[in-house]
């Protein structure tokens, strides 16, 4: 039986590499819904920052123009609040990479067919810090250019993607 | 092709905690809980709690838990957070009411429980209803983490006095 989300395209990292890309020549442009999930995910180096940009014609779109806002949930003190406009990608979470440490997020996706409006996530991130903590990150974020998009790109703020790192992009069936 | 595959359900009345055992294998990485009914019994609205249980069944109590919630509450305009490196229990989210006439739901989400080389980690989003004297919803949204790599087939959920009725269901992320 078919169900809501119908899975568009999934990369697990074999070898490490500094960036992966969902959609793009796999994209869908049937839904108006997406979601991506991050599983397992895990940097060659410590103590970065995940970062996200969006694909138009399957290039990533490298100009300033990523806005974010979200609450930095921690164990050890008070949430963060970060923010940031007209920046060059979205960042969302600080990872570690010692044993057992990983991050997980499910990010939604609006209006990346809808080339009239700008283009819309939500984020919700799980993971363990470089400082033996639990940290995430929950909040939403822009890319403000009224264009259509097909896809993401993940990158962190230094090193590679390790392998295992899982990444899945769903449609959400209207 | 199916992407959330239900895997069980558990249905509990008068009893001070309840396992739902052997739900996480090799088959999925990540898993979704959602509970529509859970009422306490003969006590004030008290936290749900839970704990994992690892490869023989057993429930983990050490202190390898840790957490970060934001808590909003319809009757105060304040978020407050609450937050824990070294707890014996992975915060659950919301508030266990004493009143049948008031529903509650949460949704958490698992991420790699049955990975002996992982960390396992959650995300949780609850909104419930607080039966004392600042009646009023209550939303929790949190992380967390049970900070030993080790394999993890089950998990409980408990109150830390008198007991309550839970109705829940497990689902496998493909």
């Amino acid at each position: 039986m078919s169900g809501a989300l119908i899975k568009i395209d999934e990369v697990t990292v074999t070898s490490a590499v500094a960036t992966v890309e969902l959609g793009g020549a796999k994209w869908d442009s049937s839904y108006d819904v997406y979601v991506v999930n991050f599983n397992d995910l895990r940097p060659t180096t410590d103590n970065v920052l995940s970062r996200v940009r969006i694909l138009v014609s399957s290039s990533a779109d490298t100009s300033s123009n990523y806005d974010f806002a979200n609450k930095g949930l921690r164990s050890d003190s008070t949430f963060d609040n970060n923010s940031s406009t007209n920046g060059a990608y979205w960042e969302f979470d600080r990872s570690g990479n010692a044993t057992g440490e990983n991050t997980n997020a499910t990010l939604y996706l609006f209006n990346f067919n809808n080339a009239s409006e700008y283009n819309f996530i939500t984020n919700e991130f799980a993971g363990s810090s470089p400082f033996d903590l639990i940290y995430g990150s929950t909040g939403g974020a822009t890319h403000t250019v009224e264009q259509s998009a097909n896809g993401v790109q993940f990158f962190f703020s230094s090193g590679n993607i390790d392998t295992g790192s899982t990444f899945t992009l769903y449609g959400l069936k209207k | 092709m199916t992407n959330l595959q239900f895997i069980t359900s558990v249905s509990s009345t008068g009893t001070s905690s309840v396992d739902i055992t052997n739900i996480f294998s090799d088959k999925y990485d990540v898993y979704c809980i959602k509970s529509t009914t859970y009422e306490i019994v003969g006590s004030a609205s008290q936290n749900l709690y839970r704990r994992l249980l690892d490869s023989t069944g057993t429930v983990i109590s050490a202190t390898e838990y840790a957490s970060a919630t934001l808590e909003g509450r319809a009757w105060d305009s304040s978020l407050l957070e609450s937050r824990s490196n070294g707890q014996n229990y992975m915060a659950t989210g919301g508030y266990i009411n004493d009143d049948s006439t008031e529903g509650v739901g949460f949704v958490q989400y698992i991420y790699n429980p049955y990975n002996s080389s992982s960390f396992t980690f959650s995300k949780t989003q609850s909104s419930s209803w607080n039966n004392n004297s600042s009646r009023g919803l209550v939303m929790r949204k949190g992380i967390s983490v049970h900070k030993n790599a080790e394999q993890i087939t089950g998990i409980r959920y408990y109150v830390a006095s008198g007991t309550f009725s839970f109705k829940a269901s497990v689902y496998g992320v493909k």
